[in-house]
């Protein structure tokens, strides 16, 4: 008899009913990207140029400073302006596949504490793989999702180091360039805590 | 663009689609503690291959309003990197190989992070005394939640190669080993 069974008589397995999930809208990241094949650089959002400290960086939807995560704890909710990133869209292996990274530098309100972002997941334009690689194309869309592992240098934020957060996204691109493609792209993302 | 059209004030619409369940036993003879690293304590498990299966939660043959068809099968093989931090933050590297019930292989990777509680990583890294976490009559469970990616060469499966998956999830610790993973994979769409 293994150790495994000796410690319990039954598996757990063949269950019949779903584990309970919860997931809590927590706050957004929007940052704008510049395409270099396949290698994405973030832009810097100025918070000088209100237009840009509107539309992307890390804010909450409804203007909420508080968000009650799933186990049921208060914290406190980031809002700041895009410092600097990087990202990559496919794969070495694989240049057609769907995978997304991104990691973005943020710079919180008040400007002396840093969020870091490092998020992996996929982003699926709307015509394929092809879409994001065709000089033809002046724009393109898509959705994106991606889970996300963060990094504060504040302890106001320590609770978003000991989750991930779960992105729902969109995308939005506008092609710059003449012989190859040089997509300007917009993500926008929703971001989740779960349970 | 956004950019064009101002800042948004509305949440994206989303949805889950709910693709398969598993179970994992670990090997709690193969467990390795590998000690402390200059980030944290290192730890490398590894999935008991003859008791850790995939399965679809409600014996359906297609997955519930998609159409596809269900997903079942073992765990063939699967590791675990873990790293205990000092801040007793767990953050795991997850690598699974699926063998489906059709014969197609399906390679799930994730990361998982989580908080193990005060004093967590002193109590799975020791695992003595009253420090011990669970007995084989009270296990210590403990939600998870995981975010797989997929990879495959079949046709059958190759849709999932588009998908963020997510994973709720119970473990349970006996004797401060990681004994048992259960878990429900949905794609975030």
């Amino acid at each position: 008899m293994t150790t495994a069974k000796k410690a319990m008589g039954l598996l757990w397995g063949e269950r019949t009913s779903l584990i309970h999930k919860a997931m809590v809208y927590a706050f957004s990241l929007d940052v704008r990207a510049r395409s270099n094949g396949p290698y994405l650089t973030i832009e810097r959002a100025a918070p000088s140029r209100a237009d840009d400290h509107e539309q992307y960086g890390v804010r909450h939807l409804f203007e909420e400073t508080t968000v009650t995560v799933p186990e049921g704890l208060r914290c406190d909710v980031p809002t700041g302006y895009i410092d600097s990133g990087a990202g990559k869209i496919g794969d070495t292996l694989d240049p057609t596949s769907s995978w997304l990274e991104m990691r973005v530098r943020s710079t919180l309100e008040g400007g002396d504490a840093r969020l870091y972002f490092d998020a992996t997941g996929v982003v699926n334009f709307d015509g394929g793989p092809s879409a994001f690689r065709s000089a033809q194309a002046k724009t393109i869309t898509g959705q994106a999702f991606l889970t996300s592992c963060q990094e504060s240098s504040t302890a106001t934020y320590r609770w978003l180091e000991r989750r991930q957060l779960f992105g729902v996204g969109r995308v939005e691109g506008k092609n710059e360039g003449r012989s190859a493609p040089e997509w300007v792209l917009d993500f926008s993302f929703d971001l989740y805590a779960a349970l | 663009m956004s950019g064009a059209s101002g800042a948004r004030r509305e949440l994206l619409d989303w949805n889950l689609l709910y693709l398969f369940s598993f179970d994992i036993e670990l090997d709690v003879d193969r467990q390795e503690k590998l000690g402390r690293f200059p980030n944290g304590f290192r730890l490398h498990l590894y999935v008991n291959q003859g008791l850790s299966q995939l399965y679809n939660v409600g014996r359906e043959k297609t997955l519930a309003g998609d159409g596809r068809p269900s997903i079942s099968g073992r765990i063939h093989w699967g590791t675990d990197q873990v790293l205990l931090r000092e801040d007793d933050v767990a953050a795991c590297k997850v690598r699974l190989a699926v063998t489906t019930n059709d014969g197609a292989i399906i390679h799930l990777y994730y990361r998982l992070q989580g908080y193990v509680g005060v004093g967590g990583v002193d109590r799975i890294e020791r695992g003595v005394g009253l420090d011990r976490y669970g007995t084989e009559r009270r296990p210590y469970e403990f939600p998870l939640i995981s975010s797989p990616r997929f990879q495959t060469s079949s046709t059958r499966y190759g849709w999932l190669n588009d998908v963020q998956g997510i994973g709720f999830a119970r473990a349970q610790i006996v004797r401060s080993r990681f004994r048992r993973v259960t878990q429900d994979i949905y794609a975030l769409q």
